[in-house]
């Protein structure tokens, strides 16, 4: 009872992270139709730069450990998103009208660029920060109990915050409309006056912004990264972007709570090494009687 | 006087599909303007053109004194131009009040002038404000493009076939409003495949043919002209 009571929470919290990531290549992918493979680097950068930044903070002399965390987040926030602004700019922009194989292979490209950049700028070596806090909660008795980490909790608030303010702003608000009209057609939004380039930018910053909620989140809960985190971090994400229906914000949330949950339970029940095989096969069953995902819209052709 | 919109020698197309070649076309304040002509004569492709979809590979598009040949889709959308394109293009996942502040989202602050101006209009747009747009009927989705593209209050209206599929009885509606629309001083250059119709209504007109202007002159004598009856009237 306590272990089922245990995994669940944990695959809340790995299904929050994957949810966050999953926005990126659920966003990007409903408004240019492009697999942006460079998506996990992004999260990968931003351990590192949460690190960075939080070093930076004591040098600053800032002491209280919310105030450090909310500065280091803006600045991640900041230059993850600059991240994703550039690589839109520098890899797809160029090849837009051109084949749709061709920005996959670029992001590919992109993504080994990145990995190889860190690799070379920060060293191979697995880094690791400090324990910053341990406070937990604990249900249950002395023997059987439920543990809960403050740190987890603020993981879920952060991810329930992240989403309502994506949410608030893709269906309220005049830039969100922009971005929902370039999805539906771009050629329209174009003859509306939209400049349906930036549009396409902000997509990029506002994806590379999640992932770099997720990356800082996932850091402050597990202290150590390397360079290479954002492979798998990013195969996972991407998965559960097709599981919840890919171009579908709620989707992508719901994709990777399902995948965190399901990961974890396995793990806690059924065995720890082939938890990447049952979601992989979740993944696989679901496409088989939802080819476009539980929450995806058919295609429909246009009359 | 200065033309509002004054094309000279435009050349466009697709790759190595030239789809217009050498026009030559001005449309003065106040007018409604037909351009009329077979599928596949570049007519689409001209107003695209005019909008920076297409772009022009020679020539000028002089609006307004400003050269719009080479210059981006949002800086020539914000000049007080809007097009009602072929096959209505409303976002369909979008509700109709979002559709039509979608037209008018290049303009900063108050839209709801606009908005009631449109709605008075259109009173069945108000009436399913909420409904999504790829719900409506043709008819009340052609409503919906030309109020979407009234929202920005342009100077110029370039209407793409407002009447293709659309019952009889609507499509006479349609050009009633777009009489309406210019009486109340917006310019019309106004493409049709409904050639009778679009002569009636307009105070000149051009006819297309693969990529040039075939014929050229007042609406009502080129209701006269025997090639224009022949090829576009049905005799």
């Amino acid at each position: 009872m306590y272990i089922l009571g245990q995994q669940l929470i944990n695959g809340l919290i790995l299904g929050s992270i994957y949810g966050l990531i999953a926005i990126g290549y659920t966003m990007v992918y409903g408004i240019i139709g492009m697999i942006n493979f460079a998506h996990g680097e992004i999260y990968m950068i931003s351990a590192y730069l949460f690190a960075i930044f939080l070093a930076l903070a004591g040098v600053f002399g800032i002491d209280s450990l919310p105030v450090a965390l909310l500065f280091t987040l803006a600045f991640t926030i900041i230059i993850t998103g600059l991240y994703g602004f550039t690589v839109e700019r520098m890899a797809y922009r160029p090849l837009r009208g051109s084949t749709r194989l061709a920005p996959l292979i670029s992001a590919i490209g992109m993504s080994l660029v990145l990995q190889n950049f860190v690799q070379l700028a920060q060293g191979a070596n697995d880094q690791a920060l400090p324990p910053l806090y341990h406070g937990v909660l604990r249900l249950g008795g002395e023997e059987d109990f439920v543990q809960i980490t403050h740190i987890q909790i603020i993981i879920v608030a952060a991810t329930v915050i992240s989403m309502a303010i994506l949410t608030y702003v893709i269906n309220n608000t005049a830039l969100g409309r922009a971005c929902r009209a370039t999805q539906q057609d771009r050629t329209m939004a174009n003859l509306l006056g939209i400049n349906t380039d930036w549009t396409i930018s902000l997509v990029f910053v506002i994806g590379a912004s999640m992932a770099s909620v997720a990356g800082v989140l996932i850091t402050f809960n597990f202290g150590s990264f390397n360079f290479f985190i954002g492979f798998v971090a990013g195969i996972k994400a991407f998965t559960a972007a097709v599981l919840g229906g890919i171009g579908s914000l709620p989707g992508a949330m719901l994709g990777g709570i399902l995948l965190g949950l399901s990961e974890s339970l396995f793990a806690g029940f059924v065995n720890t090494d082939y938890k990447d095989v049952f979601a992989f096969a979740l993944l696989v069953t679901v496409l088989t009687f939802r080819p476009t995902g539980l929450l995806g819209r058919p295609e429909v052709e246009k009359i | 006087m200065q033309a509002l919109l004054k094309i000279k020698n435009l050349h466009a197309g697709y790759g190595p599909i030239k789809a217009l070649r050498g026009i030559n076309l001005d449309v003065q304040s106040g007018e409604i303007v037909a351009l009329i002509g077979s599928n596949g004569a570049g007519k689409t492709t001209l107003l695209m053109a005019i909008c920076g979809i297409v772009p022009p590979q020679e020539g000028s598009i002089l609006y307004d004194g400003q050269e719009f040949a080479g210059r981006k889709p949002y800086h020539i959308m914000n000049q007080g131009i809007a097009q009602v394109p072929e096959g209505r293009r409303i976002f369909p996942r979008m509700t109709v009040l979002e559709n039509l502040q979608m037209g008018a989202s290049h303009k900063d602050g108050n839209i709801q002038n606009d908005l009631e101006r449109v709605h008075a209009m259109f009173p069945v747009l108000a009436e399913r404000a909420g409904q999504i747009g790829g719900t409506l009927s043709g008819g009340e989705q052609q409503m919906l493009a030309i109020g979407r593209a009234l929202m920005s209050r342009p100077r110029l209206l370039l209407m793409d076939e407002p009447s293709l599929g659309l019952a009889p009885l609507i499509v006479k509606q349609i050009f009633d409003f777009v009489r309406e629309i210019n009486k109340a001083g917006t310019t019309i250059l106004l493409v049709e495949q409904n050639a009778y119709a679009a002569l009636k209504l307009a105070h000149r007109a051009f006819v297309l043919s693969t990529g040039e202007i075939a014929i050229s002159g007042e609406a009502k004598s080129l209701l006269q002209n025997p090639e224009v009856r022949r090829a576009y009237l049905g005799g």
